[in-house]
């Protein structure tokens, strides 16, 4: 028993070492980089201030302050490293985000209430012609439509700030190889991510907790106390994700077909096995496995980009309604993506998405519509040479009628610093996807410093 | 005797008849012989170097930038890569197009905050390039008027410091191709050394003055002159771009699969950087 004991402290104490180690490398490096100037290292630095107020009450919800470092190392014309770290600092109402979906190895270096401090990005590369292999922590972008999930859910990403994030989706490496190479007009990209690290959320009662029922399990956890407990995520095979795509041109675009088995995106609640006697209910989210085939097609036609994607996942498991609460199943489910990108007249920029996301269950009483339908909508125009950028977007559920429209104002102030401001207004009813939170909606700024 | 001075009158009469031959075949080029002159000017297949941008408003404010271009002629397709090294805020963002001649060009961007390269729509000829007073049709042009898009005249010609320069003027062959450019008309002063402008003067599509274009300096690089140094200026915005070319080297060998889509998200092409950038 001692043995045992020790053994996992030894384990334990060991990750924590290892991920001490290369963060504190990483920073490390990135500090001596500045100073020594090496010639085939390089270091991006960004400080970033962000805050926002409310659009009803003007209070200020939203307050996170952040440093990150990019560093990458050219070893030789072959070889590379990576290590980007970030420390985030806030005191909010939004927070840093839940970490107990992290496996050990993922999990931040430093983790207070309001500060943390995460290893981004940590792997090495080899690469030679149309191949290359890479070791480490990284992230495995598919898909071509933008910020639509359609096949893009190999990685995990943060969600505590709901959508509102500068890209979109911001995706979470995991530790894990990636190789890719080409035969001749055949791209061939295999990934496989043995972390069980899967989607960050906001913590519970934090402004983009997830409260609509199609997210709860059909409970409403704003009027029933409930207790959070999430599944044990490690470094398992039972827990990891493989995936390959393969790509080839078709006429003038390039069509990929992909499929890939790991843990879902989204969790499925649960009774706990052991609920305590006249105390809050303790609920338990689960993150199966769940396997996605699919298929992702653009092409170039003059001053238009054509995307479009289709996905099928056989065994989506999903949270239903039954005799007794927080049950699930696996069903069928279908995902289909369309996109335009269109440059037009006067120099705007205008990209156009439709997206209909389909559960097949007839044989299930489910928490959510049948099909979802969800429209994105952008615009976008350079003013003042390129010192000013606006940007306005409309995200919705059309079935739901609800959404967001987010003006946004970029300047150039200059060539480091760039100044950003924007308001997220929320409409819908309250039990749906954006509706949950339209009493946040806000006005933002942000301070971003790079060099 | 005789025979002598008949012999050296002749001479005489052939030499000035060749020199008359020579300096009307130089003064009856056409406009349309010009622009070819022009266009015809030798390029190199491939070619690497890095491009300094320095933007400047008419308050002095100044913005940076700094990329590896790499440029590939082939036969029926023109390929051209940009790899930004600076500001920091850019560093590892990539552009890369195919102009095709027998096909839709294609245009790839990599953003390093999206891990991923996506295809983005041809832009229109006209738009401005990054900022930039430059616009993509400058960009590909390349110091060139396409016959296909100008109708040509010429203005009288200038002689300075020994040089022959042809004035030549410009005006679209239609509506269409006035807005796609975005230009109404050019005048371009053209060295008939090495067939480059040493000026051009564009007026927007109203005709109202627009831009002009200064070349600063020209390098021969294997055996391709090459504007190393040039300036815009758009006199509506009172907006000014300097562009610097530097390390400009000549590539016999192109590795195949380095201007492609797929390479992109590699960033720069360690191989082509030089230490210190």
């Amino acid at each position: 028993m001692q043995l045992t004991l020790a053994t996992m402290l030894t384990k334990r104490t060991n990750k924590n070492l290892q991920h001490a180690i290369l963060t504190m490398l990483s920073l490390y490096l990135s500090f001596a980089n500045s100073v020594y100037a090496a010639s085939n290292v390089s270091t991006i630095w960004s400080i970033d201030y962000r805050f926002s107020t409310n659009l009803r009450d003007s209070d200020v919800e939203f307050s996170r302050f952040s440093i990150t470092s990019e560093t990458r190392f050219n070893l030789s014309r072959n070889w590379r490293i990576q290590l980007d770290a970030r420390a985030e600092f806030s005191d909010d109402d939004v927070g840093l985000g839940t970490i107990n979906g992290y496996s050990p190895l993922s999990r931040p270096l430093i983790d207070n209430k309001q500060t943390r401090l995460e290893l981004d990005r940590a792997f090495i590369q080899w690469r030679k012609r149309a191949h290359s292999v890479t070791l480490g922590k990284q992230v495995t972008p598919w898909g071509v439509l933008d910020g639509v999930q359609i096949t893009d859910r190999f990685d995990p990403v943060r969600r505590r700030d709901f959508i509102f994030t500068d890209v979109r989706p911001e995706r979470i490496a995991r530790w894990g190889a990636r190789w890719r190479n080409k035969i001749g007009n055949f791209k061939l990209d295999t990934s496989f991510a043995f972390d069980g690290t899967i989607t960050q959320q906001a913590q519970p009662g934090a402004l983009f907790f997830t409260t609509s029922t199609r997210f709860t399990g059909g409970v409403d956890v704003t009027n029933t106390p409930v207790n959070l407990n999430s599944q044990n995520r490690n470094n398992s095979l039972a827990q990891s994700t493989f995936g390959a795509r393969i790509s080839h041109p078709l006429g003038q675009g390039d069509i990929s077909f992909l499929g890939f088995r790991g843990p879902d995106t989204d969790p499925i609640l649960g009774l706990a096995d052991h609920q305590p006697i006249d105390e809050a209910i303790v609920v338990q989210t689960n993150y199966q496995r769940r396997t996605l085939y699919g298929a992702a097609y653009d092409v170039t036609l003059g001053e238009t980009v054509l995307r479009t994607e289709l996905a099928f996942i056989p065994d989506q498991p999903i949270n239903i309604q039954w005799e007794t609460p927080l049950q699930s199943a696996d069903v069928r489910r279908l995902l289909v993506g369309f996109g335009i990108d269109w440059s037009a007249p006067e120099q705007w920029f205008i990209n156009a998405q439709l997206a209909i996301d389909h559960i097949d269950a007839q044989e299930f009483d489910i928490l959510r519509p049948d099909t979802d339908t969800i429209i994105t909508l952008r615009a976008q125009r350079l003013f003042i040479n390129g010192r000013l950028l606006f940007k306005a977007e409309l995200l919705g559920t059309i079935n739901q009628r609800d959404g967001v429209l987010r003006p946004e104002l970029i300047y150039e102030y200059s060539d480091k610093l760039k100044l950003r401001s924007g308001i997220d207004w929320l409409f819908g009813d309250k039990n749906t996807q954006f509706g949950q939170f339209k009493d946040n909606s806000r006005l933002w700024f942000a301070a971003t410093y790079t060099f | 005797m005789k025979y002598a001075y008949l012999w050296i009158n002749i001479s005489l009469l052939c030499l000035i008849l060749s020199v008359a031959k020579a300096s009307e075949s130089a003064t009856s080029l056409s406009a349309l012989d010009v622009a070819k002159n022009i266009v015809n000017r030798s390029a190199s297949k491939a070619r690497v170097g890095y491009m300094h941008f320095i933007m400047r408003n008419k308050s002095g404010s100044e913005r940076k930038r700094s990329a590896l271009l790499v440029h590939s002629q082939e036969p029926a397709k023109t390929k051209i890569g940009i790899y930004f090294t600076k500001p920091a805020g850019l560093q590892d963002t990539s552009f890369l197009s195919h102009d095709n001649s027998d096909s839709q060009d294609q245009n790839w961007l990599y953003l390093p905050a999206t891990d991923r390269v996506r295809k983005l729509p041809a832009s229109s000829r006209g738009d401005y390039f990054m900022g930039t007073d430059l616009s993509y049709g400058d960009i590909k042009d390349n110091f060139k008027f396409a016959l296909e898009d100008w109708n040509f005249s010429l203005g009288e010609q200038q002689i300075q410091n020994g040089k022959r320069y042809y004035i030549l003027q410009g005006t679209p062959q239609n509506a269409d191709i006035k807005q796609e450019l975005g230009y109404a008309s050019f005048t371009s002063k053209i060295d008939a050394d090495t067939w480059f402008p040493v000026n051009i003067r564009y007026t927007d599509i109203d005709n109202v003055p627009l831009k002009e274009v200064s070349i600063l300096a020209l390098d021969k690089i294997a055996g391709t002159w090459i504007a190393t140094h040039f300036s815009v200026f758009n006199s509506q915005l009172s907006h000014q771009t300097e562009i610097v070319l530097s390390d400009m080297q000549y590539l016999a060998n192109l590795p195949g699969n380095l201007l492609t889509a797929d390479e992109l998200a590699y960033g720069a092409p360690l191989m082509l950087l030089n230490e210190g950038e």
